[in-house]
């Protein structure tokens, strides 16, 4: 900042003012444009779903800003209930293709932004500052071709990676069809890319996406796989389930990892002005750093891609089978589904008042689990003839109720891959079982100190050889009690055993929609 | 049954002391037949009980520091991290469960945190638990506002979580001057640019007139960005409740008026 001298010539120092007047003015325009922008831009990406922060642990390198938690990091939640994780813009909402799923197709009326690399550069730094995010999520409408979009991208990411020196997450969106030199270059700043399918079945992407093809969004996608993998193994790693640990810079050690934290006086507010800057740096840092990823770790955090639900009519099953394919073949770290919200009218999609199948999204999203952690498939789950997912109860228990030959499991005993596979048991749950019965055996109240949702377990364990109630083993019995999604102590009459008979008319609306 | 309670000043100096004071009491009196007879309690919140036997304890820093090491060789860091959780945690019970969970620690070693049968180490396992998810909520919920360049948040944990919190701030931000203060506890963590955090009382400090500060216009933008984002059509307040409770709403930048 330019410092006003005192001067006996007034007109001087009434041009300096004015000078500055002008300038503070500016800054305002500036802010109002940028916010312009953002909300323009916001808007524009608020459809995608994957705003995760996962996938990479990447300690701080004592100089830089900016870490990253390989659980990820949500900061705020949007009045829909979804986590904000990233700053989740467009780059552009200018697009030359014309998808018909899209609002910022090229034949619609809206308005048009697009912001500087400076600009997502400036918003990214002083909105992780402040901890409002973990980082950025770039994509972009096609402005020109894929490949010029795909190059000004690069340069925000560049510009924010190397000049701003930005250590902390970000995912960026490839354009379809952009060539395989862009799509590295990328690749060596980000912690995520993704590429989304949009539509289950390649049928169906030509009918919405005219300007896309399968092989546009395959071949990028593989490109990125094989990328992934070996710089993975250059990296020594070898199981693609465990997360990159980026922890080779500097970092310091900021304290004694055990100690007590140190309690001094220090009157920040009463002796320091506040008015200081971060001119008064009271230490300089080591020499040697990383910034970010680059030039040596390639997506560290994988891929990802998105699919939209119910534009088009493929099944459930359909779908599952597609997102089994792409974590077998393609090794992607998450595939995301979406329910469809109509936005623009067209002939060849459901009419504008439809309402987004958010249940089916919530189905396709637990299934989805179930392949990643619990060791399901697509096929078991669904079928041709039972090509989509019960509304009543979730795929789990919907699968347990289906083989009942398997149960009931004796907790004590069984294994860790079978216990998974029981409903109302979960990951870690599961884990906490098997840790917890080398001391001793397992009854019913410790599985709820454990985490294990007893309302749905009770009906396909055993504790000791006993069941917790006298339940059946009866798959009709058993559906109208779990879509009843009562506490058991209200059902059941524990000294008795017996149950208070109860029907799916007396249910109500029992559905829980919650987001993925 | 609890007959001794030793009285601490709500510090973490004060609370590793009370339990360094109980082990030492343990064995004068105890010897080998110890049944859970001592406990340790805030001197500001305890509740008088009649055939108890208070003892108000002195902080003494070095012998905190002594307790937390040996915490660290016998019961090993995972044993620690729950000492520390429960130690931070809010709760009146918090003190007796710390006691019992080390007293069965020292006994036993590092197996102790697969006792979760034993119902001290799952309590203190339930209240460690407690402790760190709130530690975790404030990662993600902490709000800076940036005052002519140096970053200051104000926050109210029911949990004493400041100092977990620190380290990842300490190297999220290196760089930067920041302030995290807690108005519940009354201490503030203070980072100077490229330096040693530290926490600090707020004896003469007055956070209040950082309100009066210039407004921060990324916070305008902070709430635009908040509500540009979510989707009118899959509203879900519940949801949204669910994920972060009302009450920790009064801190964060896009919910202020
Ligand atoms: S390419 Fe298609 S989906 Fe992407 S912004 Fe353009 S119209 Fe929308």
């Amino acid at each position: 900042m330019n410092i006003i001298k005192v001067d006996r010539d007034f007109t001087r120092k009434n041009s300096i003012i004015e000078n500055h007047k002008r300038a503070a003015y500016e800054d305002g325009a500036a802010i109002r444009d940028i916010s312009w922008k953002l909300k323009i831009l916001t808007d524009a990406a608020k459809y995608d779903v994957a705003c995760t922060s996962s996938g990479v642990e990447r300690k701080g390198n004592g100089r830089d800003m900016g870490n990253a938690a390989a659980c990820g990091i949500c900061h705020a939640f949007a009045a829909d209930g979804r986590c904000i994780s990233l700053l989740k813009i467009l780059m552009s909402n200018e697009c030359v293709f014309d998808c018909k799923y899209c609002i910022n197709r090229k034949s619609n009326d809206v308005p048009r932004a697009t912001f500087t690399a400076d600009e997502i550069c400036k918003l990214t730094m002083e909105f992780y500052r402040r901890n409002y995010i973990e980082g950025l999520f770039l994509s972009s409408g096609v402005v020109g071709t894929p490949n010029q979009t795909m190059e000004l991208m690069y340069e925000a990411v560049r510009k924010l990676r190397i000049e701003h020196r930005f250590n902390g997450y970000i995912h960026i969106k490839a354009i379809p069809g952009a060539s395989q030199e862009l799509v590295e270059a990328i690749g060596y700043l980000t912690d995520r890319m993704s590429i989304n399918l949009e539509m289950p079945t390649s049928d169906g992407l030509k009918a919405m996406a005219p300007h896309k093809s399968r092989s546009t969004i395959l071949k990028p996608m593989k490109e990125i796989q094989a990328g992934i993998h070996n710089n993975r193994l250059t990296h020594g790693l070898t199981d693609k389930r465990i997360p990159m640990q980026i922890r080779d810079c500097s970092a310091k050690v900021y304290e004694k990892a055990l100690g007590l934290p140190k309690k001094e006086t220090y009157n920040f507010l009463v002796e320091n002005d506040i008015g200081g800057t971060k001119t008064d740096i009271v230490a300089e840092p080591k020499a040697d750093y990383v910034v970010g990823t680059r030039g040596k770790y390639f997506v560290p955090a994988g891929q990802s891609t998105q699919m939209i639900v119910g534009a088009t009519p493929e099944s459930d099953y359909h779908i599952m089978n597609v997102a089994e394919a792409l974590y077998d073949n393609y090794d992607l770290k998450r595939v995301f589904y979406s329910a469809y919200i109509p936005i623009n009218e067209d002939s060849s999609l459901p009419a504008l008042d439809t309402k987004p199948p958010l249940l089916r999204e919530h189905r396709l999203y637990q299934a989805d689990f179930l392949l990643r952690f619990y060791g399901f498939r697509a096929g078991e789950l669904l079928s041709e003839e039972r090509p989509f997912f019960n509304e009543k109860i979730d795929p789990k228990c919907d699968w347990a109720v289906r083989h009942l030959e398997e149960f009931p499991v004796e907790v004590n005993t069984a294994d860790l891959s079978v216990l998974l596979r029981v409903p109302g048991i979960g990951v870690k749950s599961a884990r906490r079982i098997v840790m917890a019965r080398r001391y001793g055996s397992i009854d019913f109240n410790d599985l709820k100190k454990m985490g294990v949702v007893l309302k749905r377990a009770l009906y396909f364990i055993t504790c000791k050889g006993r069941m917790m109630y006298s339940t059946k083993i009866e798959e009709e019995y058993i559906v109208n009690h779990l879509v009843y999604n009562e506490p058991p102590e209200k059902i059941f009459k524990p000294d008795t055993g017996s149950y208070r008979q109860l029907s799916l008319f007396d249910v109500g609306s029992p559905l829980m929609i919650g987001n993925g | 049954m609890i007959n001794t309670v030793l009285l601490h000043d709500g510090t973490l100096d004060g609370i590793f002391t009370a339990v360094y004071n109980g082990f030492v009491l343990k064995n004068i009196k105890y010897k080998n037949n110890y049944e859970d007879n001592i406990s340790i309690a805030d001197i500001h919140t305890y509740e008088p009980h009649f055939f108890r036997e208070y003892i108000e304890v002195e902080t003494d820093r070095d012998k905190a520091y002594k307790t937390v090491d040996s915490i660290v060789k016998k019961i090993g860091i995972s044993g620690y991290d729950v000492a520390m959780g429960v130690a931070c945690h809010f709760s009146p019970d918090a003190g007796e469960i710390l006691f019992g969970f080390l007293v069965r620690g020292f006994k036993i070693g590092k197996g102790v945190v697969n006792m979760l049968t034993d119902s001290y180490v799952e309590k203190a396992f339930a209240l460690s638990r407690k402790t760190y998810n709130e530690s975790h909520l404030f990662r993600e919920f902490v709000r800076f506002t940036d005052v002519k360049g140096r970053l200051y948040s104000k926050i109210e944990p029911k949990c004493n979580i400041l100092h977990m919190i620190c380290r990842h701030f300490a190297e999220r931000f290196p760089a930067e001057n920041w302030i995290i203060y807690d108005a519940v506890h009354h201490i503030a963590a203070v980072h100077p640019s490229f330096g040693q955090w530290f926490l600090t009382d707020d004896e003469g400090a007055d956070f209040d007139r950082i309100d009066s500060m210039p407004h921060d216009e990324y916070v305008d933008m902070w709430k635009l960005f908040v509500d540009t984002i979510a989707i009118e059509e899959r509203k879900n307040e519940r949801c949204q409740n669910n994920h972060l409770p009302k009450w920790y709403r009064k801190n964060m930048t896009e919910w202020k008026k």
